[in-house]
């Protein structure tokens, strides 16, 4: 590697000039066809969220009416069709949608009565927080004891580690989260409810207290997956010449293991993690519901059982956006970590 | 891509060389042989399940008995309505399998077929094949399957069809790569070159290549439907309740675990072994296909 990197050098300093202007363009343009993809892709998800919503039975004069919506006479329900805006030909309420979407305007909610922009507005912090802190969790113990356990295979260290990473992969956040509940109840009488949620602005403390044991579900799982990745990468790296070649000339194993090998090892992890956000998205749903809290995820479970079409199709397409977000950012963090990729 | 045609051909001989040694190798190795272990225990509880053998009926109700403890009459306990739940553990047992079944033998078909697809003829059938598993990639799984039971109904076939649904982009992605490489192969170049059809070319030649990564991949995703499903049901999506399913059974067992723990804890149980089960053996089945990552 340090070898293939020197014999490269002279011929970069040479093209100096050149180089790093079209250099600059290529990761320009790199940039700029997954920016493409990616607007490709939310369309494509919004035609899809669109259409699945659509073919599914009920719509929201069967949902706002149930049984009784068998009673309407023709007149009736033409009408009721008419102001619910569901009358037309499929691809004219897809512009229509479409058209009103890109004004920032997603509909009315026909549960609530609210516009599916305020709800989303509101939710969406709450899923961001919990999002966030996840990943942060499953980040620090991850890769942190992945690390520990690259440093020293197969001593008791990297034993309990691998047992713990497994556990963390076996066990689903529906599980992990149903036993917390049960253990915060029985311990500290404490149960999760929707009432007085706080946000991180109002009371801090405790709306730290409401994330912290969500976050943790669903960390845990996400620390699993991106443990065993940095394991098994670090010790791919651990292989490498320049690594021994760094021991080799005595420099202290902490610095090895933490520049050398870890900064090497980042891309597989990097890759890791974005992977995890996704499912991560996923199990908002799942651990929302379990510790109540007032985020997109339960939004999104309480609009697809209730027929809310406009909120349900607003929710996913966050949902889509952040993972693509995420995604691009991942792409965007492959160059900054690996001065190879920028080329 | 270059790293995919060195090992590739590796997996190939290694599958074609001995499939006893195969085996053999998948029980030498700790995880491979826990695994193993695991699905079997789990294996024999859903079929004597379904062969009768179970303590109790598990949709018997008995009022006289609720929430009773584990004893020697009811080893798991009773539940609110005085269920056996070591029989409705082997119930939910059968359901997650047979449902896990039928949604990866949907996605490792769709997928095989797309990936292949791809992967061989490349072009647009490949562009338009990868964007369609980028866009259902772009959707959470779990948000997917939401749709789709709350379309298509509950029941367990419904569950099993939105989860093979939402994991076919990532046997699409795992079947291209390969197929990619061992279109380009000596002994494919030479197929063609003799004039096999095209049919032939894809069952006999392409087809076993990918066998390896196929059966790990089927493996793992048996442990991530078990997962799902279970998901689905602990969110009231799956079949209605007096089915007994893993996922209700701990769904109901939270909100009573303070007074009866075992209504949530062996339903648990079984969950998280039917999942690690699935896991450990893909694990030491790949460990077993490529030397190469062995001990890794």
């Amino acid at each position: 590697m340090t070898v293939e990197q020197a014999g490269a050098r002279p011929v970069a300093g040479r093209l100096a000039a050149g180089p790093t202007a079209s250099r600059g363009q290529a990761l320009a343009l790199r940039i700029a066809t997954r920016l493409g993809k990616a607007v490709l892709t939310l369309v494509g998800v919004a035609i899809v969220v669109f259409v699945v919503l659509r073919i599914l039975p009920g719509n929201q004069i069967t949902a706002s009416l149930g049984v009784n919506a068998g009673l309407l006479t023709k007149a009736q329900y033409a009408d009721l069709a008419h102001f619910y805006g569901i009358g037309k030909p499929l691809p004219q309420q897809f512009a229509q949608w479409a058209g009103a979407l890109l004004h920032g305007n997603m509909g009315v909610s026909d549960q609530s009565g609210r516009t599916v922009t305020s709800l989303i507005g509101a939710a969406l912090p709450v899923t961001l927080e919990l999002a966030v802190a996840a990943m942060l969790i499953g980040l620090v113990l991850g890769v942190g004891a992945g690390a520990v356990a690259a440093a020293a295979p197969g001593r008791p260290a990297d034993r309990a580690a691998r047992v713990v990473a497994l556990a963390g992969l076996g066990v689903p956040s529906f599980v992990i989260g149903s036993g917390l509940v049960a253990v915060l109840a029985a311990v500290f009488h404490y149960f999760p409810s929707s009432e007085g949620f706080a946000s991180l602005a109002s009371d801090p403390w405790l709306n730290i207290q409401q994330i912290f044991w969500p976050a943790l579900t669903l960390g845990l799982g996400i620390g699993a997956a991106i443990l065993r990745t940095t394991r098994g990468a670090m010790l791919d790296v651990a292989k490498q010449g320049f690594v021994r070649a760094a021991r080799g000339r005595g420099l202290q194993p902490r610095l090895v293991i933490i520049k050398h090998v870890l900064r090497n090892a980042m891309i597989p992890i990097l890759t890791m993690s974005g992977i995890q956000f996704g499912y991560l998205l996923g199990g908002t749903v799942v651990v929302e519901q379990i510790f109540v809290l007032p985020g997109l995820g339960r939004l999104l479970l309480t609009s697809v059982t209730g027929a809310d079409y406009a909120v349900a199709q607003g929710v996913t397409l966050v949902f889509a956006l952040g993972f693509i977000l995420v995604n691009l950012l991942t792409d965007v963090l492959y160059a900054v970590v690996d001065p190879r990729l920028r080329a | 891509m270059a790293q995919l045609a060195a090992t590739e051909p590796l997996v190939v001989t290694n599958l074609g060389a001995s499939r006893r040694s195969l085996a053999a190798r998948l029980w030498s190795q700790p995880s491979g042989r826990a695994g193993l272990i695991i699905l079997a225990v789990m294996v024999l509880a859903g079929l004597a399940s379904l062969a009768g053998l179970v303590p109790d009926n598990p949709d018997a109700q008995n009022p006289a008995a609720t929430l009773r403890g584990p004893s020697a009459a009811h080893l798991f306990g009773t539940d609110q309505y005085g269920r056996d739940v070591l029989s409705r553990v082997m119930a939910g047992t059968v359901l997650s399998l047979q449902t896990a079944l039928l949604a990866v033998a949907i996605c490792a078909v769709l997928g095989t077929l797309g990936g292949v697809a791809a992967g061989y003829f490349g072009g647009v059938i490949s562009s338009i094949v990868t964007s369609v598993a980028d866009l259902i990639f772009a959707i959470p799984s779990i948000l997917l399957a939401l749709a789709i039971v709350s379309g298509l109904g509950a029941g367990w076939q419904n569950t099993a069809i939105a989860v093979g649904i939402s994991y076919t982009p990532i046997f699409i992605r795992v079947v291209r790569g390969p197929v990619l490489a061992i279109r380009n192969a000596d002994y494919v170049k030479a197929a063609r070159v003799l004039g096999f059809s095209r049919r032939r070319i894809l069952l006999r030649h392409v087809l076993p290549g990918v066998g390896g990564v196929l059966a790990v991949q089927v493996t793992l995703a048996l442990g991530w439907a078990v997962l799902i499903e279970a998901s689905l049901d602990f969110l009231g999506l799956g079949p209605p309740p007096p089915a007994a399913t893993l996922g209700l059974m701990v769904s109901d067992g939270t909100n009573i675990a303070g007074i009866a723990w075992w209504t949530l804890a062996f339903p648990a149980i079984a969950v998280v072994l039917l999942v690690l089960g699935f896991t450990l053996t893909g694990d030491g089945l790949r460990d077993a296909l490529d030397p190469s990552t062995a001990n890794s």
